[in-house]
């Protein structure tokens, strides 16, 4: 290891290459807090041919590497197993290149998400996806994980916004993927590593498609006496033709536990539930939305249905949603944010079962989600160094995941899998299933060098498919 | 190339269960197969030998589900697209995909990306995909929901893919609620400078150039339509026919087609060379797509090539005699990308059973 440290150095700068254990400290784990492990070094490089160069020598030294962006990942995604090395592309940090008549741009990965919209409002363009932690994650992060947010409903995830990537494959090797037309040239690769999970390879420069802003943009906030009639009013937006660009709900103890931070938003704390609507277009087309939607929410049964009347209040009405991770911190010490998805009229009935769990479990926990997506993002509050309670978190999380499969429903909407749910692949998958990614996997990284220990679950993957047995995959995090 | 003499054989299976143990067999016995489904995109392909069967998927019949509470529907991949578009539209749907003519199957549509006037990307109607390796397994990559990252998204390669890694035997769809109001409007004398603005109003479904003529069809809320509407006080209100005339451009006769992607600032340059050439250019400005047709050979492919070069994306023979091909690979320039691609052939058609040849790079 101190060999391929030096060489590190070497490439990087002595600056750029982090190996004390007190500066390896923060790298230990990502958003997920609860699966942590030591890399062996870090590396920060600066631009793609420190990124070939660190890949090689990684390689010629046989030891796994990992790239990561900003660490906000939620799945132990950016988390080095065995002694591997990160490569954290925080500094390939530029906007390459911004065409608004073509509306595209071309970015480096260490771009933060929220930036890139900043830096081309003044064309009336913005960056579509927009993750909760977009002010902080990078657009590499999100390319690795397919990342969502509140409106994907209207404007898809990660994957509906490359247009082509310039990748560095785990032998070295540097191609460039898709075209900026958007039109692939054979197969769609890009299509395949968009959510890849930084397993096939390490992204350096990636070309993004912009989106007009939209002329007008309508938000409304409906209080509900209960997360059933929330629902239902979403259905009915939904089956109605309108596809708003967001459709949120927060239950009543997320509600509570808003109200009772620094982000409060003024809501009912008697409310059951709130739904969040942004209606966004036309403006000859938005007015007659909001009525329409008020109308659903009514007759779903809603006490109140508000629309904010500037920018301000409709700030407040998304700080109790946006607010609500932060409002949580005050709770315990650690949060595991769940994410599953189950098909949309399955919601009340799902989120009936995720509440029993919680309860049964005598755990603190919340639930604000994407209604429109059938994305679930059920919050648990602990406290980690309680190992009885850890231990009742894991199990609750694992009886989530397997209700959301029984009602026809997947494990991952816009997290990833990465360390966290690997295990569970089998629940949605069979090995046939598996196998063919397995085949994708295979003809990008053979040698399972890249970000080993992720995506797939630990035994058959090993038994099976390891070339060189190396057992990356078969080694606990701690 | 023309479409193949007649086979061998044609293999038609009826179930998933049968492609799979067709394909097991086939594996084994490296019996080579070209794969069908209405037969509409059969023509873009390297010139290859012919294969040992057909593997004819259109007794793979089937509108399994359509959950009008969801928008989704699991439809069977030899599925007639004129089929499921019009169980679709009955339960308040849209099927978002373009079928190429009258005969094309879902599985088809899919495997071959095809493109018309109104949807640039079918890999967007995917949700989830039920396809048969090459090796019999069936496998299921996505699901039913409309949003997932469990695991790779291995349904992106097979969404354009030509069968070359698997036989798609089933998909997920997302469909769309059908728009409140469509309005298809018309012009002659209008220039591609103009016409690209045009594409880009907010309720813009399709629109396409050809010959100085745009079509247009707006769709969507009623009152964003008639506001874009009235931005274009000199367009004639067209019915559907003028939609169905751009489909019959498409599909017209021509010794040779290709068909270029462009920027949509270098679209009007990316032109040039086509025009020079002879060709008559259907453009389908909101996707930033040149469809050429020659009817002549000489310059044909120089022609699409330089055109691609300036348009900044890639081009594609849809169709050429085989003796024109001889240099020429009909999915693009695209030595960087081949060795991937030439991988994921090993790793998922191993004994080279799937449509061998035509694809990228003859794999």
């Amino acid at each position: 290891m101190s060999e391929l440290i030096a060489k590190l150095r070497d490439i990087v700068g002595p600056a750029a290459c982090l190996s004390r254990p007190e500066e390896l400290l923060v790298y230990e784990a990502d958003g997920l807090t609860v699966h942590s492990a030591r890399p062996g070094a870090v590396v920060l490089p600066s631009h793609r041919d420190q990124v070939v160069a660190i890949v090689r020598a990684c390689r010629e030294a046989g030891v796994p590497f990992v790239p990561r962006g900003a660490g906000t990942g939620l799945s132990g995604g950016a988390v080095a197993l065995e002694d591997g090395i990160v490569i954290e592309c925080s500094r390939m940090q530029r906007i390459l290149e911004v065409s608004p008549e073509d509306r595209l741009a071309v970015v480096q990965p260490g771009v933060i998400n929220a930036e890139l919209s900043k830096a081309v409002k003044h064309h009336g363009l913005f960056y579509a996806p927009d993750p909760s932690s977009q002010a902080a994650c990078t657009i590499g992060g999100n390319v690795a994980e397919n990342s969502g947010g509140p409106h994907t409903l209207k404007y898809g995830t990660t994957t509906d916004h490359v247009l082509a990537l310039e990748l560095v494959l785990p032998d070295g090797e540097c191609v460039r993927l898709g075209s900026p037309t958007g039109v692939p040239a054979g197969l769609d690769l890009v299509g395949a590593v968009v959510g890849g999970e930084g397993t096939l390879g390490i992204v350096t420069e990636i070309t993004v498609r912009l989106t007009p802003i939209p002329p007008r943009v309508e938000t409304l906030l409906a209080i509900f006496p209960d997360v059933v009639s929330a629902c239902r009013a979403v259905g009915s937006v939904i089956q109605s033709g309108l596809v708003p660009a967001a459709l949120e709900i927060v239950d009543r103890r997320t509600i509570e536990a808003v109200e009772a931070s620094v982000y409060a938003a003024g809501l009912p704390t008697d409310a059951g539930a709130v739904l969040i609507v942004e209606l966004d277009g036309a403006p000859e087309a938005v007015a007659g939305q909001v009525e329409r939607v008020r109308e659903h929410a009514r007759s779903a049964g809603a006490s109140g249905v508000e629309v904010a009347r500037d920018e301000a209040e409709r700030v407040r009405f998304w700080r109790a949603r946006k607010g609500a991770f932060g409002a949580m911190g005050r709770l315990a010490p650690d949060l595991y944010v769940h994410d599953a998805v189950v098909p949309r009229s399955k919601l009340p009935e799902v989120l009936a079962t995720v509440c029993e769990i919680g309860d049964r479990h005598r755990l603190n926990l919340c639930n604000v989600f994407h209604a429109g997506d059938g994305n679930l993002h059920p919050n648990i509050c602990f406290d980690r160094r309680d190992a009885d309670e850890l231990a009742r978190v894991m199990t609750a999380g694992e009886e989530i995941l397997r209700a959301c499969i029984e009602a026809g429903g997947v494990i991952s909407g816009e997290h990833g899998i990465g360390t966290e749910k690997r295990e569970f692949m089998g629940l949605v998958y069979s090995d046939d299933d598996l196998e063919a990614m397995l085949r994708l996997r295979a003809a990008f990284d053979p040698e399972r060098v890249c970000n080993p220990g992720k995506v797939f679950p630990s035994t058959r993957f090993c038994a099976e498919s390891n070339p060189k047995a190396r057992g990356y995959d078969r080694v606990p995090f701690e | 190339m023309s479409e193949p003499s007649a086979p061998t054989s044609a293999l038609r299976p009826g179930s998933a269960e049968q492609v799979s143990e067709i394909l097991r067999e086939s594996s084994g016995l490296r019996r080579t197969l070209w794969i069908r489904g209405g037969g509409t995109r059969l023509g873009i392909a390297n010139p290859a030998p012919p294969p040992d069967a057909w593997l004819d998927l259109r007794d793979l019949r089937g509108v399994f589900e359509l959950d009008a509470e969801e928008g989704v529907a699991h439809v069977a991949a030899g599925t007639s697209l004129n089929l499921v578009a019009a169980e679709a539209h009955a339960a308040g749907f849209e099927l978002p995909l373009d079928p190429p003519g009258p005969t094309s199957t879902l599985g088809g549509c899919l495997a071959a990306a095809a493109v018309g006037p109104r949807f640039p990307r079918p890999r967007d109607a995917v949700l989830g995909l039920g396809v048969a390796l090459a090796t019999g397994e069936i496998s299921h990559c996505g699901g039913r929901v409309v949003k997932n990252v469990t695991g790779y998204d291995v349904a992106k390669l097979h969404v354009g893919g030509f069968g070359s890694l698997g036989v798609i035997v089933s998909a997920w769809l997302r469909l769309r609620p059908l728009p409140e109001r469509v309005l298809v409007l018309a012009r002659k004398d209008e220039t591609l400078e103009r016409v690209l603005a045009v594409s880009r109003l907010s309720t813009a479904r399709a629109a396409a150039f050809e010959d100085g003529a745009l079509v247009l069809e707006l769709a969507g809320d009623a009152a964003a339509v008639e506001a874009d509407r009235e931005r274009l006080p000199d367009l004639e209100e067209w019915g559907d026919g003028a939609l169905e005339a751009v489909r019959s451009a498409q599909e017209a006769p021509a010794r040779v087609r290709t068909r270029v992607a462009s920027l949509p600032t270098r679209i009007v340059d990316a032109s040039v060379p086509l025009r020079d050439a002879g060709a008559r250019i259907l453009c389908y400005p909101g996707s930033g797509l040149l469809l050429a047709c020659f009817d002549r050979e000489e310059g044909a492919l120089e022609a699409t090539r330089q055109s691609a070069r300036i348009g900044g994306g890639p081009f594609r023979v849809e169709q050429a005699p085989d003796d024109l091909l001889e240099n020429v690979d009909v999915f693009g320039d695209l030595s960087e990308q081949l060795p991937l691609h030439r991988a994921l052939k090993d790793r998922f058609d191993p004994a080279r059973i799937l449509n061998p040849g035509r694809f990228v790079g003859g794999l």
